[in-house]
């Protein structure tokens, strides 16, 4: 077995294996929650923390884990983790917390982070598991806010680009202009386009899913067709 | 990879250990996160505090719970009754919205502000965005509390007019609470 | 000191049903479920198994986790202490157990259909909608005669959405439409299904 390389692992987890557009897991807080690109960031935060605690405890704990009884105990690691997020967004990021509602105590029963805990983290060191972890975390950050950016553009004609950060002394979600270095930024930043109300609603929601997961299809159809003709088969 | 097989007994001691760890880990966690979390009520205060800083009834310097009411506050300027104050959560179209009302003693309009909504971004939440929009209700007494399209004189916001209705009816609910808790 | 609802529902029950069924369904508005709704609609007889056994999971759910929270959990209970915390760790881990003893009856009782629900059976643990249910019993702070009420509503509406979505997905897969297969055309089918609901039911004025 080659020696996987520890970026290279991460990057499986963007693209190659992208857990919104290639596996097709974990759909319900992406289309939920991608109504803005705030609260796309303020959920891939949460789930980047779950993910990475529980690949890290379920591969460290990998030999000790009774393969009958697995299932529940990945479920009983998860469920500390996102527990855990759960208090602190109540304390610490009341907003956030409003924003986000029941998707964040439903992380755990997200399959991306279960299916990776099976797949993955229960049979590699944990090393790999952490960069898996990345990956795959990335690769749902991106999805999301890839989403959010869309829908909110389309949706309201404006874009808001928003990010953690102090503000005296006040921790929360601030627009990014307000960011030392990034007073450039405008905010919001507008589109002259005509808001299309419905993007920001559930059939939106499907639609610019729909519509991503075609454009990746042909452009991945395209670039067999082109590996294809290279080798020499007659299409 | 060869592994025995773990007995039974094994199985449970080692569902409980992680059980326990986890529960540790969580109480924890509870702890930090309810310092914090009883810090921010602090700051915030009760809603004598909350209706004070929100301004809701202009020139007020003192809020106090009428007596047996539960969410209608007496505004005083000094030691004038000068009007009342409420908040209180209203159904808005998405989810509820939490609202603050002042009056004045002849339950004309005075303040509103959008404590909190959940209504749909970019549309629905410019009630609380729009500040011209809540600063229609001043002034306005219960006869003119509705929108404009239906005879009244609050102008709702275009394209955001259901989430407008929702404020609006909602503030006439809250003012109807008010004048039942004050008499 | 947490408000304990009471057992008998006090609530306007017709909107709770039809809020679960259409105004706030679980998987077009409230985008719960999903994962189960795009991998099993391309088949309307594995689709009608599963909308039964998630409809009875969540109303059995629902009877297990209320009581739990409201009389173990809660600070106004027999342990006099706040652990409400642990809602998620212990409703996740009632549903889990409970849908293992399903598992378990229905392999007993009738393994045909143990077979034909295959893998899916042990995956209603893992249903976003099913823990998605219990924990907005909670959050509405529904009265015990309402949340079991909410709970099978909520089954119900995500049993119509699936069987209407397999009706369509069935016809694009018999049309062989390529650029529509598999998971592409399930969301353009969802966005259909979902407009149907948004606009008829004015949940937003489009």
């Amino acid at each position: 077995m080659a020696k996987k390389s520890f970026v290279g692992e991460i990057i499986r987890g963007i693209i190659k294996d992208n857990p919104v557009f290639v596996l097709v897991l974990g759909l319900c807080p992406v289309l939920a929650v991608s109504t803005s690109f705030a609260n796309a960031l303020g959920m891939a935060m949460a789930f980047t923390f779950v993910m990475l605690g529980s690949n890290i405890f379920v591969s460290l704990l990998r030999k000790q884990i009774p393969p009958g009884v697995r299932i529940p105990i990945f479920i009983l690691i998860i469920c500390t983790f996102v527990t855990m997020i759960d208090m602190m967004l109540e304390a610490f990021l009341p907003p956030m917390y409003e924003a986000l509602g029941i998707f964040v105590p439903l992380i755990v029963v997200n399959c991306i982070v279960i299916g990776r805990a099976e797949a993955f983290a229960n049979r590699n060191p944990v090393l790999p598991s952490i960069a898996d972890g990345i990956g795959i975390s990335i690769g749902f950050a991106a999805a999301l806010m890839l989403l959010g950016s869309i829908r909110e553009i389309l949706g309201t004609g404006a874009l808001k680009l928003m990010m953690l950060w102090s503000k005296d002394g006040e921790l929360g979600f601030y627009p990014l202009s307000d960011i030392p270095g990034f007073s450039f930024v405008p905010n919001p930043i507008e589109f002259s386009i005509e808001p299309a109300t419905v993007m920001v609603t559930p059939p939106g929601a499907f639609l610019t899913i729909a519509a991503l997961m075609l454009l990746f299809k042909i452009m991945g159809d395209r670039k067999r067709m082109k590996q294809l003709k290279k080798e020499g088969y007659e299409i | 990879m060869a592994e025995t097989k773990d007995s039974i007994v094994m199985i449970l001691f080692k569902l409980t250990l992680i059980a326990v760890v986890a529960a540790v880990v969580l109480t924890a966690t509870y702890g930090v996160t309810q310092e914090q979390l009883a810090k921010l009520a602090e700051a915030a205060g009760g809603p004598d505090k909350q209706l004070l800083e929100m301004g809701v009834v202009p020139d007020a310097t003192k809020f106090k719970l009428v007596g047996g009411g539960e969410i209608c506050y007496e505004a005083y300027a000094g030691s004038d009754l000068i009007g009342y104050g409420a908040m209180a959560e209203v159904q808005g179209m998405q989810d509820i919205i939490t609202l603050a009302v002042g009056v004045n003693t002849d339950f004309v309009v005075t303040g509103v502000v959008v404590v909190s909504q959940k209504e749909t971004p970019g549309i629905g939440d410019k009630i609380q965005k729009d500040e011209g929009f809540v600063a229609q209700f001043a002034g306005v007494g219960l006869d003119g509390l509705k929108l404009s399209d239906d005879g009244g004189e609050i102008d709702g916001i275009s394209g955001a007019t259901i989430s407008s209705g929702y404020v609006t009816a909602g503030v006439v609910e809250i003012i109807g609470k008010m004048q039942q808790e004050v008499s | 000191m947490i408000e304990t609802p009471g057992l008998m529902p006090t609530e306007d029950l017709f909107p709770i049903f039809v809020n679960a069924m259409f105004t706030k369904n679980f998987l077009l508005i409230m985008f719960l479920g999903l994962c189960s709704y795009v991998g099993l609609t391309t088949n309307s007889d594995t689709s009608k198994g599963m909308s039964m056994a998630v409809t009875f999971v969540m109303t059995m759910s629902a009877i297990l986790t209320w009581p739990i929270y409201y009389y173990l959990l809660s600070d106004a209970s027999i342990l006099k202490t706040d652990l409400t915390f642990l809602r998620t760790i212990c409703f996740i881990l009632i549903i889990a157990s409970f849908v293992q003893l399903v598992e378990f009856i229905i392999r007993k009782f009738s393994p045909p259909l143990y077979k034909s629900l295959g893998i899916y059976l042990p995956l209603i643990a893992t249903n976003c909608a099913v823990l998605g249910v219990v924990l907005l019993n909670i959050q509405e702070g529904y009265t015990y005669g309402a949340s079991i009420i909410y709970a099978f509503a909520a089954g119900l509406g995500y049993s119509w959405v699936m069987l209407a979505t397999a009706a369509v997905r069935e016809k694009l897969i018999m049309r062989n439409v390529d650029l529509f297969s598999g998971f592409i055309g399930a969301f353009f089918a969802a966005t259909m299904v979902a407009l149907i609901v948004v606009s008829y039911f004015s949940v937003v004025k489009l």
